[in-house]
């Protein structure tokens, strides 16, 4: 039986490599990307093919651009509504009680140094001459900054990308339990190239097509290149995904027509179709199934070296070199800046709270990081080796005594939870305030069978 | 052992003695229900067996305080500005890593209030009568159900509270919490004693009228023999009078709301007490629950906003669940499980043990089942 699931994951990997047709996962010049619809772009905007949100806008330095749409949470609402820009250079020192149940008022660890909201998301900047071009326009701000929008949202660079290709700012994922996990910012990106019975979602394992009703898109092993061989019953249990009379080929996308009669969509060479016995959206059911594969424009980076995945009591998780779930660790403050609190330059009470009860030796104890090899490299932006004071929980230089040399996923350090005690374990995941997601911790979630539309949480994954 | 046979005409009797009556149209029931000397059922309604009157006299001093409250006792709109750090972060360390010393406040809304009188839901588990034990509603003693004592004054708990309300829903609406028990090796739902029960996890939407709040029978289940290992277990059986009870033993129960975590919780010397029909069944799943799984499930799958609505202090809730243990003692003597009951309901489903592999397999096993 686990032979079986392991090839059922194989299964699903080699999806991803049948989509995009190349052996070689990391961001070179052989993988297959996603291709995007042009538009016209301001001067110092182009796109960018990330690793995890495929192309995203970015801007000259290659940094991922974000806009930040209102989210209304338990108690009232934070975020941009369009030509509104909420985001100043403006100290916040205290709670707004949006996220229930803690009242207002209460002062913000390290207040005195606390944050502004643009010092975390720095207005992107229109030129003093610059001039509003398609779906781009410019918003005056208060504070005098002329700001760019789009669609008439204000955008924004993250202080946390440092490199093109970095999304350490915001995914396109939904945030699970959304009124908990704070007002997330998320990239802004050119249509992706895909007929309009598609979309392209990202996922663990990459970005997955499915249909714009959320059911999966999957290729078989017994088609040809643009010729379908899956017919009658074949084509009950996997219905193809017929193009409209008006539909013509374009880029990756062919038009083809079946035995039937009836034209089929196909991308890279390869029909599409749904399974009729997927039970949920965004499933990878479809993939148990011998010679059927999820279709994915673009395959996620490959995890560190040594790692693998378990199977839990609800679904698939990844795991470290030693078989242990990993987690990671998502939360967000309950200002009105909404800023992010579960990266290593912010203060670390609220992480020590939930992992260590305040005490950080606890806390190392509760949720220890994974450890990198000495001689660990990673082959993606998202992926990363860094060196953290484990007492702070700071980064540190390479090499700082003391310090321990970390796995670390969109910028953010990796746990493992010592209340683990066998392979597919979870007893960490959804540990902490409103289940890990305000504040707190949640497994790294690869496949997951039970939850509804919303793949995995948080930012982490 | 030999097992008690009927005849067709003697079981459709023994079935109008029950209630289910014996028409033509029926008479077939109990056959197409029982197949290959198998019958599933899938879980539709469930609920912690507390005693909870109408008036909650049992409450004399009113229901429990929840977070809300204690966090005002501890940090009152005095004008004096407080930390996040010393407010909210000390709080929700405490649920993260309680203890089972004292409250942090002797405010009154740190005092625990646990029902008074004799009289609870349950099953006598240890076949004694001691000091603690309660007396069933129908007048049995023994009844060992301190899961009373700690939830009997926890408004989240009772009839109406939120919990009570939400648990059921999520319990149907998604599919991490189906739970299927099957019964195997048995002739007779009548008297058998000699069957085998197993819990699984569904993997199918439970059937309902058009409605949507009426659960149906006769539908198809598919067992979740891939991700669900943990809530399979089986355990030996018998049936008398209609009775189903079962061997003691472990039971992993999923838990979630509408978060969707993937949570669980344990009974230990668990065990079923259920009226079956060929259509339905009711009863109890009672057993020890193990408290460090049921503390973690119930946190995991609702934050500390949401378990205000009831009340629930998950630290004071601790305190009691492990003051009030009376099993599973640890190395040091402290008890480990606590003594509940669940109140459950069940509808009949065909179970599925082989995931169809395609659409046409799915339309096949539909009209073989089919009534």
């Amino acid at each position: 039986m686990r032979f079986v699931r392991i090839l059922t994951l194989v299964s699903v990997i080699a999806g991803c490599v049948a989509a995009y047709g190349s052996g070689a996962f990391a961001a070179s010049a052989k993988v297959l990307r996603e291709d995007y619809i042009r538009e016209p772009m301001p001067a110092g905007v182009q796109v960018v093919n990330t690793e995890l949100e495929g192309n995203v806008f970015a801007d000259a330095q290659g940094r991922t651009i974000y806009r930040w749409p209102v989210q209304f949470l338990r108690n009232g609402g934070a975020g941009d509504n369009v030509g509104k820009p909420t985001c100043f250079n403006t100290p916040t020192r205290e709670t707004v009680g949006y996220t229930s149940p803690y009242p207002a008022g209460n002062l913000l660890p390290d207040a005195d140094h606390h944050p502004t909201c643009t010092q975390h998301w720095p207005p992107f900047a229109a030129a003093a001459d610059a001039k509003p071009v398609g779906k781009w326009t410019i918003i005056s701000r208060s504070d005098g900054i002329k700001q760019w929008a789009y669609r008439g949202y204000p955008l924004y660079t993250s202080h946390l990308d440092h490199l093109p290709g970095e999304t350490n700012g915001g995914s396109y994922r939904k945030v699970r339990d959304a009124p908990s996990g704070g007002a997330p910012r998320e990239p802004v990106a050119p249509m992706p190239l895909v007929p309009v019975e598609m979309k392209a979602q990202s996922m663990a394992l990459g970005r997955m097509l499915q249909t714009t009703k959320g059911a999966s898109v999957y290729v078989s092993d017994k088609d040809k290149a643009n010729k379908s061989n899956c017919t009658g019953d074949c084509a009950d249990t996997w219905p193809p995904i017929l193009a409209p009379e008006f539909a013509v080929s374009q880029g990756e996308w062919t038009v083809i027509q079946r035995q039937d009669g009836k034209r089929q969509w196909a991308y890279r060479g390869q029909p599409l179709y749904t399974h009729a016995a997927d039970t949920r959206n965004r499933s990878y059911e479809g993939s148990d199934v011998p010679g059927w594969h999820n279709v994915f424009t673009q395959p996620a980076p490959p995890m560190p070296a040594g790692w693998g995945y378990a199977d839990t009591r609800g679904g698939l998780v990844r795991t470290d070199a030693h078989g242990r779930t990993v987690y990671f660790y998502s939360c967000n403050e309950d200002t009105l800046d909404t800023l992010y609190c579960d990266s290593p330059d912010m203060p670390q009470e609220y992480r020590l709270a939930m992992c260590g009860g305040g005490d950080v030796t606890r806390c190392l104890k509760t949720f220890p990081y994974v450890i990198a090899e000495a001689s660990a490299k990673s082959e993606s932006v998202s992926w990363s080796v860094r060196d953290i004071n484990p007492m702070t929980g700071r980064y540190v230089a390479a090499g700082t005594p003391g310090s321990l040399h970390i796995w670390a996923y969109r910028g953010r350090p990796l746990y493992y939870f010592a209340g683990d005690e066998v392979k597919g374990d979870i007893e960490g995941d959804s540990w902490g305030q409103d289940h890990g997601v305000r504040n707190g911790f949640q497994a790294f979630w690869v496949r997951d069978d039970f939850r509804g539309e919303l793949d995995g949480a948080g930012r982490g994954n | 052992m030999k097992k008690a046979m009927l005849t067709k005409q003697a079981l459709i009797a023994a079935l109008g003695v029950v209630g289910l009556g014996a028409t033509s149209a029926n008479a077939d029931a109990p056959s197409a229900a029982i197949r290959n000397r198998s019958i599933g059922y899938v879980m539709t309604g469930v609920h912690w067996a507390t005693y909870a009157t109408e008036k909650a006299t049992e409450c004399p001093d009113g229901f429990n305080d929840g977070p809300r409250e204690q966090y005002s006792a501890l940090f009152p709109k005095d004008g004096k500005q407080r930390t996040v750090a010393e407010t909210e972060l000390t709080r929700e360390a405490a649920v993260w890593f309680p203890d089972t010393g004292p409250e942090p406040s002797t405010a009154k809304e740190f005092k625990f209030k646990e029902p008074v009188g004799t009289v609870a839901p349950g099953l006598n588990l240890d076949g004694k009568v001691g000091p603690n034990d309660y007396t069933s509603p129908d007048g049995e003693k023994g009844i060992d159900n301190q899961f009373n004592r700690v939830y009997g004054c926890v408004s989240d708990m009772r009839p109406g509270g939120s919990l009570y309300f939400l648990w059921n829903k999520y319990l149907t609406r998604y599919f991490y919490p189906h739970t299927v028990i099957e019964i195997t090796n048995v002739d007779d739902l009548v008297n058998d004693d000699d069957v085998t029960v197993t819990f699984y996890r569904g993997l199918d939407a439970v059937l309902a009228d058009a409605g949507g709040t009426e659960f149906l029978p006769y539908a198809t289940q598919r067992v979740d023999e891939r991700w669900g290992k943990l809530f399979k277990r089986p355990a030996h059986g018998k049936i008398v009078n209609g009775v189903l009870t079962s061997d003691p033993g472990e039971i992993n129960r999923p838990y979630i709301f509408g978060f969707e975590d993937r949570t669980f919780y344990r009974f230990r010397d668990g065990r079923v007490k259920l009226n079956l029909t060929p259509e339905s069944a009711k009863g109890v799943i009672a057993g020890y629950l193990d408290v460090k799984s049921w503390y973690r499930a119930i946190n995991g799958a609702l934050g500390t906003h949401s378990l205000s609505y009831g009340q629930e202090s998950s630290p004071s809730l601790y305190r009691a669940l492990f003051r009030l243990a009376d099993a599973y003692p640890d190395a040091n003597g402290k008890n480990t499980a606590i003594s509940a009951v669940e109140e459950v309901t069940f509808k009949q489903v065909y179970v599925q043990h082989d995931e169809p592999k395609t659409a046409s397999d799915v339309r096949k096993s539909s009209q073989a089942n089919a009534r």
